[in-house]
């Protein structure tokens, strides 16, 4: 997987997203502390192939549906399929009642749904474990520390973008 | 440790939406970024640290949405069209994914009691979650990083020796110049005002013409 093209203008490592903004995105988390350069640089890149994927995931639902508009459930439906952005994202995505609007012109329901606190360490095990039971790969490292939500429902659909409730140490 | 550490970030209210962006409201706010810049380099240099103090606006938790309309119009067909809601979630599904790596790859670096996340702690996190197909992509492309980091090393005749990004070691060190250089790392960062203390006025067009740059970049699929 080389481009040709961008060996030839020697931007081979040429960005499309903005590393200042991924910074800041990355410093949302207050345990972070620094980040080297090569990591972020990393995370701009994975973050585009990330974007990609789900570009393309996407339009393929378009096109199974016959749609030639791309809208918030086959976005869904590309999450879905996916098991590594599923654990992830499923939960964040708006319910499929605002799917069917997807056209809705006014204060789209995805970001208002949006939990306040970013993704720490703590709200990634609360994703491993709310969809399914055994997802034994990826979680064995965090042990639970917020037990009141992790007691929450286990509920892998409608429920999980509603219920979770705003994460506060304090 | 963590659990004294750790704060969740209030979301402030949404006073921009999505469907408002343009190009004009873009500019503007890279002009208001840079003044939050200048306040995270001033924040920066009292703290000795990372942490981003500052106040964070909504549109700063989210990636622009014209870099990631003009990433996924590569990977489309040319005659599909994406609804606004599909948009704006496909925005905060990438700052998701940015918070998901980085929370993991934050983990494993202070589990090793070190406070710089390196560029391998961001390959053990997506091995760690999934992401596998992304490894391999990811190490080509920080080994060409490397080599222009050499690069660009000897071209500021001032190597730095730990590859951290620090605001102010970069706004002492770099001068910004007045058209949008070839490379890669500078013209990226340069319109959104972040590594340098001041931008040239003609920062819009500095960033438009990096748009148009970027635009005749092909796309391989990676995945």
């Amino acid at each position: 997987m080389v481009m040709a093209d961008e060996e030839e203008n020697g931007v081979s490592i040429q960005l499309e997203f903005p590393k200042g903004r991924v910074k800041k995105i990355m410093a949302l988390d207050k345990d972070v502390k620094r980040v080297s350069s090569e990591a972020l640089f990393l995370v701009s890149r994975s973050t585009e192939l990330f974007l990609q994927f789900l570009a393309e995931k996407s339009a393929q639902v378009a096109i199974e549906k016959k749609r030639k508009t791309v809208n918030l459930e086959h976005i869904r439906v590309a999450v879905k399929r996916h098991q590594p952005t599923r654990d992830f994202l499923l939960d964040e995505l708006p319910p499929p009642s605002q799917a069917a609007k997807p056209d809705k012109p006014t204060q789209p329901a995805g970001r208002p749904k949006l939990d306040p606190a970013p993704r720490g360490t703590r709200c990634i095990d609360q994703f491993f474990r709310k969809p399914e039971p055994e997802n034994t790969a990826q979680a064995p490292g965090q042990p639970p520390e917020n037990p009141a939500q992790a007691q929450s429902p286990e509920n892998p659909d409608q429920d999980q973008a509603q219920s979770p409730v705003p994460v506060d140490e304090s | 440790m963590e659990t004294g550490g750790f704060h969740g970030y209030r979301k402030l209210p949404n006073t921009t939406s999505g469907l408002k962006l343009s190009v004009s409201d873009m500019n503007m706010n890279m002009r208001q970024q840079q003044v939050a810049s200048s306040d995270q380099n001033c924040s920066n240099h009292s703290a000795a640290g990372e942490e981003n103090e500052c106040t964070v606006r909504e549109q700063d938790r989210f990636m622009p949405i014209a870099n990631v309309i003009r990433i996924m119009r590569k990977i489309l067909p040319p005659h599909a069209k994406i609804s606004d809601d599909a948009k704006e979630t496909i925005q905060e599904c990438v700052s998701e994914y940015i918070s998901f790596i980085t929370g993991e790859a934050n983990e494993r670096c202070q589990r090793e009691q070190r406070k710089t996340i390196t560029a391998e702690d961001v390959l053990w996190a997506m091995s760690k979650l999934g992401f596998d197909d992304y490894i391999e992509p990811l190490t080509m492309y920080l080994h060409r990083y490397r080599e222009l980091e050499g690069d660009r090393t000897s071209m500021r005749g001032e190597p730095l020796g730990k590859r951290t990004v620090e605001y102010a070691t970069l706004a002492t060190a770099f001068v910004p110049p007045p058209f949008h250089h070839h490379n890669g790392y500078f013209g990226a960062a340069m319109p959104m005002g972040t590594y340098v203390r001041e931008t040239p006025p003609n920062a819009a067009s500095s960033h438009h013409h990096h748009g148009i740059s970027n635009a005749h970049e092909p796309n391989a699929r990676s995945i």
